[in-house]
């Protein structure tokens, strides 16, 4: 395609959603494995809303005893909340907890093995981890494929003005954890006032002085391009990856201002700022910047500024004295940070309290994400949260690096017999159905029959996957490693 | 490596491989390192260097953007910063029109072209001389024509923002952003050496972290090969207010220190100016160090001055008249009295290897393995959690450092790692001098036995830094390290002679050291040598 009518295009679609924020670009049949189309009628008010996907990413896995959900029925439908997710309880009826899925991914490559660095390769990736040598001779550990949320966003093709948003955390480890197709590492958003930038600044200024500045943006990116491609012609083929990443990303910004979307802009956040101006005096706010981040986050699904992001939270930028309310009663021992509490041992129960009140903290966060998506009505009439699916994963199953049941250590730990509660599977459940794709509101206990190794249960995680992305509409055959990822979980498909 | 030390320090336990570096880096399988230099981008540093001197823009916009993406790991040495503007280009993109915007207010002949309306022919002038400048070399007339066609895109905007907008599109050049190592001509015979021009960048780069002069310009333009034009050139650079800019930022980066402002610590002192006053203390001292008298590697760890702002000198109980300007840095002698000889003993370092509350012997202890003696350590296995011994409110971090000492399973590699750092056992979480921690005498004695001429038994950070300043260990793996930041590459067996050469010139003189670097023929080269070829 033409440059010309390339930017026809573009103008042409965003001019088309400015109309109606939410128009969708896809229609979609109900259910399974229909390859998505685009939408080539006119939005009508009982349009199908668009499909939305939120990985949220919460590391150092979850203590069983305090998220595992307690008196579960037969038929799962009713249980308890474990402690730590009772501040979800508002939500459970759009909730599904899956217990006993594990990384088989990390069984093939492994062993009976785990530790951050090994699941945060694999945690959204499903494909095993490898060493990758920069141009420098710097040594990471990466995933050894692309992250499930970068291939469902490219294969959903560019909808909305961003493919893809990643925000939050950054990892403590030295490694990566979100990779796109080509191997890079997509970047992330840690920052409200970043964030803000992004996706909102724009909305601050009339239509047509938006239109003006898009116009100007687009014409330095026009007399920049030549220069990429030219010094590209010139380099080595290694050079020339380098380059050309940095010349998709630019083509991508220009792709984007060719969009548009009808969003009204939120507040700019001062406090806790990423501030291209001022101080960066952020620490100075004990709870961290979360609130203000998670909300401008909820924001942009529900302007439909993107429909697939992912989230990682650990908290770590909160200091744990602030957020644990009886941190001085309990008479903890540890000293400092989030991370560090959650390596406690059952046997130091004033640490192992801290570190449950931590996680209770964070899936408050969670629910007030949730609750912003559950109160807006999408163009269907339906809540946004109903036509999106927020599901949660970590990297390890608990803080004592079980990355696998039956490991030989921590709470997995068969020998010990003083484990007071031992985990079936990694801290997954989702919240909101995808449009009617995914069934809610119950409790699955997948642990009783195995399929790739002794105690890994019925589906590894890569499965989950495969049937997230399915019920977004994006008909892969298998993702991650293929040996362990050949079916989808039929057990939460919703019922025809 | 923050994130790496905080993995170590929090599982308490390192499997070690033992494995003892002889100092000739490649000697071990590593990465096939690739046929060409690799190309690189610029880093903030240098690109916020090259923005001040185009434009007089002395903001710090694009260290301001805190690539907190980039994984850092094993090595934090600046060059790690070669992949930061990957994930982060659209707001390199903003930031550089923030930084034009400006430029038409503030940098001279941009701001007097926009207030002459009429004058349309001054902004093709301007912008050819920025864009020679920024490019190293004239812009032909399509990429002139280009540059016009931006100004005159969006006539409803002002005169400023269009050719602001054109001064964008100038910085946003991959010639301004990247170093190239193309070489000569193929089969030229050049081939394996970088051209003039590309050498003009490396050696302003590395010495000065901005873009080349015009003296220095106008020397790649008549000839840069021999090695004599080369030294008059890295002479002249040297006796330059501008000298020391870019070796400041590898000695940051070789603490571990350029990451600190992400850090948090539990401490009434810290505060955002605080972190950026130990910041700027390290760069102002390590510029002192090249551009001063006293230039050899020793005084970098036993100088008896520094440079406080008058909050940190009040960290350090170091006085300062009354009327210090607060956001100044004031040149302070006599420092050894109170503790403090050089980068060992500075804020920027004591509080980067440190846990969120607490001193942390195995962090300072690991950077000491690691970059000070160029001893490899590997990380924790997973089970480092459940056996480290809990720290209880009435322990000192040494009783719980010497705990985990005496645990089955971290002894064996805590056992290189506590000693050096038990050195520094006298200073807090911050860099604060303490006399007692929880109410006990702090105790700073420790015996190192690292297999390294530095073996003995030492009492504090003093003690230990004058060992550290005439170390032949040191200085090599200093050396070693400084290669590896010069080149963009790790050293491989060839380098030897190189680095005992640097290794000797920095025994006395540092500036004869970057001399050595600039003029080699690895420093020249286009090609990288084959990583086992001795």
């Amino acid at each position: 395609m033409s440059k010309v009518a390339r930017r026809a295009f573009l103008i042409g679609a965003g001019g088309a959603t400015l109309a109606l924020p939410f128009l969708p670009s896809f229609s979609e049949s109900s259910g399974y494995g229909v390859l998505s189309r685009i939408a080539t009628g006119h939005a009508h008010a009982d349009a199908t809303a668009p499909k939305r996907i939120v990985f949220w990413f919460g590391p150092w896995g979850a203590t069983p005893d305090a998220w595992s959900p307690r008196n579960v029925t037969d038929d799962g439908r009713s249980y308890d909340l474990g402690y730590v997710m009772e501040p979800l309880a508002e939500h459970r009826d759009r909730m599904t907890i899956l217990e006993g899925i594990n990384m088989a991914s990390v069984y093939r490559q492994m062993g009976r093995a785990g530790n951050h660095t090994i699941g945060s390769a694999n945690v959204l990736s499903a494909a095993g981890l490898r060493e990758h040598v920069d141009g420098s001779g710097q040594r990471l550990h990466v995933p050894a494929g692309p992250t499930i949320d970068q291939v469902i966003a490219r294969r959903l093709g560019s909808p909305t003005r961003f493919p893809f948003l990643a925000l939050g955390d950054t990892t403590d480890h030295p490694d990566q954890f979100i990779q796109n197709e080509e191997g890079a590492d997509p970047g992330m958003i840690s920052w409200p006032r970043e964030l803000y930038d992004q996706c909102f600044a724009d909305f601050a200024s009339d239509g047509e002085s938006r239109e003006r500045l898009s116009r100007s943006r687009r014409s330095v990116l026009d007399a920049v391009l030549p220069s990429y491609t030219h010094l590209s012609s010139r380099v080595s083929p290694d050079d020339r990856r380098v380059l050309d990443a940095h010349l998709d990303a630019l083509r991508d910004l220009e792709r984007r201002l060719g969009t548009s979307a009808d969003c009204s802009a939120p507040p700019i956040p001062m406090h806790h700022s990423w501030d291209p101006a001022g101080d960066r005096n952020y620490w100075s706010d004990p709870r961290g910047p979360y609130e203000p981040l998670f909300d401008l986050a909820a924001r942009a699904l529900t302007c439909d500024l993107t429909r697939v992001m992912t989230i990682r939270f650990d908290g770590s930028r909160a200091q744990v004295r602030t957020v644990v309310e009886r941190f001085d009663e309990i008479g903890a021992t540890s000293s400092g940070a989030a991370h560090e509490f959650s390596h406690c041992s059952w046997n130091e129960p004033a640490n192992l309290e801290v570190w449950k009140e931590v996680q209770r903290w964070r899936f408050e966060h969670m629910a007030t994400f949730l609750r912003t998506l559950a109160s807006t009505t999408d163009v269907d009439g339906r809540s946004v949260l109903d036509n999106t699916v927020v599901v949660h994963v970590s990297e390890v199953l608990t803080g004592l690096h079980d990355g696998m049941p039956l490991q030989e250590y921590g709470y997995s730990n068969p020998l010990d017999t003083s484990v007071p509660a031992r985990p079936k599977g990694l801290p997954i459940f989702y919240v909101g159905g995808c449009g009617g794709a995914l069934s809610t509101g119950r409790v699955h206990d997948l642990s009783s029959t195995h399929t790739y190794a002794d105690g890994l249960g019925k589906y590894a995680h890569g499965e989950l996957y495969l049937t997230l992305a399915h019920a977004m509409g994006v008909a892969l055959d298998t993702f991650g490693m293929p040996e362990v990822c050949t079916r989808t979980i039929d057990e939460i498909r919703a019922e025809e | 490596m923050r994130r790496l030390a905080l993995v170590t320090a929090l599982l308490t336990t390192i499997a070690c491989t033992g494995t003892l570096d002889d100092g000739s880096a490649g000697a071990t399988p590593g990465p096939t390192v690739p046929a060409r230099m690799p190309l690189r981008a610029l880093t903030p540093t240098e690109l916020d260097g090259a923005l001040r001197d185009l434009v007089d823009d002395d903001t710090s916009a694009v260290l301001r953007l805190q690539p907190t993406a980039v994984p850092t790991g094993i090595e934090t040495l600046p060059i790690r910063e070669l992949a930061w503007i990957g994930g982060r280009s659209d707001r390199l993109v903003d930031a550089l029109y923030d930084v034009a915007l400006r430029a038409t207010e503030r940098h001279p002949p941009l701001a007097d072209c926009v207030a002459r309306d009429s004058d349309t022919a001054c902004a093709h002038d301007e912008l050819e001389r920025l864009a020679t400048r920024a490019w190293r070399r004239a812009p032909d007339e399509e990429e002139m024509a280009r540059l016009a066609a931006v100004v005159d895109a969006v006539p409803e905007l002002s005169r400023r923002e269009r050719i602001a907008r054109a001064v964008q599109a100038v910085l946003l050049s991959p010639e301004l952003l990247y170093l190239t190592s193309v070489g000569g001509p193929e089969g030229s015979g050049a081939e394996a050496s970088l051209t003039s021009l590309e050498l003009a960048s490396r050696m302003s780069f590395f010495l000065w972290a901005t873009i080349p002069d015009a003296a220095l310009l106008e020397a790649a333009a008549d000839d840069l090969s021999s090695p004599e034009a080369i030294e008059r050139q890295a002479r002249r650079m040297l006796a330059d207010e501008r000298a020391g800019r870019g070796v400041a930022r590898f000695v940051a980066g070789w603490l571990g220190a350029l990451d600190l402002n992400d850090q948090t610590r539990v401490d009434a002192a810290w505060s955002s100016s605080m972190v950026r006053d130990m910041a700027r203390e390290t760069e102002a001292f390590v510029i002192d160090w090249v551009q001063g008298e006293d230039r050899a590697l020793d005084a970098l760890f036993y100088a008896d001055h520094t440079f406080v702002t008058p909050q940190l000198a009040a960290l350090y109980g170091l006085r300062l008249p009354d009327d210090a300007p607060i956001d100044r840095l004031t040149r302070v002698e006599g420092t050894h009295a109170h503790g403090r000889h050089g980068v060992l003993t500075q804020a920027s370092f004591l509080a980067t290897h440190a846990t969120e509350a607490a001193a942390s012997s195995t962090r300072r202890g690991h950077w000491f393995v690691e970059r000070a003696l160029c001893q490899e350590i590997d990380g924790p296995p997973p089970t480092a959690g459940t056996l480290a011994p809990p720290f209880t409110a009435e322990m000192t971090t040494r009783q719980w450092h010497e705990g985990i000492l005496a645990t089955p399973g971290c002894s064996s590699c805590h056992a290189r790692l506590e000693p050096p750092g038990f050195a520094f056992e006298a200073f807090d979480a911050v860099g604060r001098f303490r006399d007692d921690d929880r109410g006990q005498r702090v105790v700073t004695t420790t015996t190192l036995s690292s297999g390294t001429e530095l073996d003995g038994f030492y009492d504090g950070a003093e003690d230990l830094s004058e060992a550290v300043s005439s170390s032949v260990t040191v200085r090599r793996c200093f050396a070693r390290q400084l290669l590896h930041y010069a080149m963009g590459r790790p050293t491989v067996p060839a380098d030897h002679r190189l680095l005992l050469d640097v290794a000797r010139s920095l025994e006395t003189d540092v500036r004869e050291a970057l001399v050595r670097i600039v003029t080699s023929s690895d420093f020249r080269a286009a090609r990288a040598p084959s990583p086992e070829a001795p």
